[in-house]
């Protein structure tokens, strides 16, 4: 019996509570201070528009055209001329309604007091030859967006020289590439054309990149812009300033004779096929050129 | 003037009211059946802000329903036919599955034990369309016990009842009124108090806040008033009353 309960742990080690030092690291390596602890009102705008990328534009838009107080048609109207170029499947009053419940616009009436959905009462008329009293509809106050303190902290810290500078840091190695895209823009050029500067060049395999990721950084950092063809804008012409100590031999020819080598290698090779292991799975080079080569042909 | 000339005059006001009511029951269910069909567009819209609404029914809940709406109609703005639809997604269909997410417009799920679609209520409605020559459109991609449905029943009945006193057909008319009495306390009156109450724990605006409170009162004075027109030993009431005796006379 005793050697039973000298066998068992004590009270004192199992049940000693643990001090904070003594805590498991991987708890506090999990658990990060949580920037919603600060009180940023101009933190779910932010969320907001990163988490809408590719409407960012619009609602970026939205928010400097709100400066002053802005109908509904003014929206739509600048909504139309964006639409243009950058369909989306977002009405106009969506983006209003997002931008609002992030707190970065709200409605104001003409006189810019608060509006109200529920401001106006019906009008009471009387039928002239029953006497019976109706109500009908009032006429509807003018309803205007204007821009909210969050809104504009966010747009006064958008910085996209900053972001610009970002994406060169983040891939140093593709800063050639990276100017060679800008002073293509300076004229207005296709992707097509963009993919034949780019998508050969030795600079572009390893890792492989193609020129829509490079257009879509320097979209991102407002550098270039799509009105029907991809063109710098002011953004741009400074970023290509900070590129200034970046060489780029770029050489039309010689990017045609890699596309050509590389469709030559790729699809003419006279060499056996080889079988590339990936990722513990046999994969038949031959069947997926032979694919590539069917998908290019239809 | 002769008693029979004062009692002929008489008669036929009371069916030009008769009429008249019977005008004003068909405009409601035929609004109440579009607004639960689908969301409101800019056309039904421009409609609603057009009409005036009673001030005073005698029904609180129709009362309330006829303000609301016209409150919320006072107060359109760009992109509030966005804000209806997204208020009707919410109120009609939600985005559960617990079968209690929504208040869903359809008899079956209020009166089944495991709130299904497609059960014996749905059977019912389908019957009794047919037994009166009429089927869903198959454009209407809904079950037949749908409250639009069963709304617009009311009203193509409404309807044929008005024609039948147009034509003197007393007996007609009775029989329709009977259909509709039996229809609306058997089956829309049955569900739709469960209905409306989960419309408005689901509504956020005031407009289908206010479509529920119409849809209580107005179906609560209407089974009132079909039930005055004929009582239950199916003897037609003032003013139906009048109406089959001056078809007797004739005779």
């Amino acid at each position: 019996m005793s050697e039973y309960a000298n066998n068992l742990p004590t009270t004192d080690k199992v049940f000693t509570p643990m001090g904070p030092s003594e805590i498991p690291s991987p708890i506090a390596d999990i658990l990060v201070p949580s920037p919603y602890a600060e009180d940023d009102p101009a933190r779910p705008v932010d969320d907001l528009i990163n988490a809408m990328q590719p409407q960012r534009e619009y609602l970026m838009a939205f928010l400097k055209a709100c400066e002053q107080p802005l109908s509904m048609q003014g929206v739509k109207d600048l909504y139309d001329q964006i639409w243009e170029y950058h369909p989306i499947v977002y009405t106009a009053y969506d983006l209003c309604v997002l931008l609002e419940e992030a707190g970065a616009i709200e409605r104001v009436t003409a006189d810019g007091q608060p509006y109200s959905m529920t401001g106006v009462e019906p009008i009471i008329v009387t039928d002239e030859k029953t006497g019976a009293t109706y109500y009908q509809a009032n006429e509807p106050a003018d309803m205007y967006w204007v821009l909210l303190e969050p809104g504009k902290t966010i747009l006064d810290d958008n910085d996209p020289l900053s972001r610009a500078q970002g994406y060169f840091e983040a891939d140093e190695k593709l800063q050639p590439l990276f100017k060679r895209l800008l002073t293509l823009c300076k004229e207005e050029r296709d992707i097509e054309e963009l993919n034949d500067a780019i998508n050969f060049d030795p600079l572009a395999f390893d890792p492989r990149i193609y020129a829509p990721f490079l257009v879509d950084r320097m979209e991102r950092a407002e550098a270039i812009e799509w009105k029907g063809t991809w063109k710098i804008t002011e953004v741009g012409l400074q970023a290509l300033e900070l590129l200034a100590g970046v060489e780029d031999h770029y050489d039309p020819a010689e990017q045609a004779a890699n596309k050509e080598n590389f469709i030559k290698e790729t699809f003419e090779s006279d060499e056996p096929e080889e079988t590339v292991v990936f990722e513990g799975e046999l994969v038949d080079q031959a069947a997926i050129k032979a694919a590539s080569k069917l998908a290019d042909s239809e | 003037m002769s008693a029979e000339q004062v009692r002929e005059e008489t008669d036929s006001a009371t069916i030009e009211e008769l009429l008249e009511l019977n005008g004003q029951r068909v405009a409601v269910y035929s609004l109440l059946a579009r607004l639960y069909r689908r969301e409101v567009n800019q056309e039904i819209l421009d409609v609603l802000r057009g009409t005036r609404y009673p001030l005073s029914t005698g029904s609180e809940d129709a009362d309330q329903g006829y303000q609301l709406i016209a409150r919320y109609l006072s107060n359109v703005y760009p992109g509030c036919l966005d804000d209806l639809a997204r208020d009707y997604a919410r109120t009609f269909i939600g985005e559960g599955m617990d079968a209690f997410s929504a208040a869903y417009p359809y008899e079956s799920v209020h009166t089944s034990e495991k709130r299904l679609l497609m059960q014996d209520a749905r059977d019912e409605v389908l019957a009794i369309l047919r037994s009166e020559g009429m089927e869903k459109n198959k454009d209407f991609h809904e079950t037949e016990d749908h409250i639009s449905t069963e709304l617009e029943f009311m009203k193509v009945l409404a309807q044929r009842c008005s024609k039948a006193l147009e034509e003197g057909d007393d007996e007609r008319a009775a029989s329709l009124v009977r259909t509709q009495r039996n229809f609306l306390e058997d089956h829309l009156l049955a569900w739709t108090p469960m209905f409306t109450e989960a419309m408005r724990k689901f509504a956020q605006t005031d407009f289908y806040q206010g479509l529920s409170r119409l849809t209580d009162g107005f179906l609560a004075a209407d089974s009132e008033f079909l039930r005055e027109a004929l009582p239950e030993d199916g003897v037609p009431s003032e003013p139906a009353l009048q109406t089959a005796e001056v078809t007797d006379e004739s005779e």
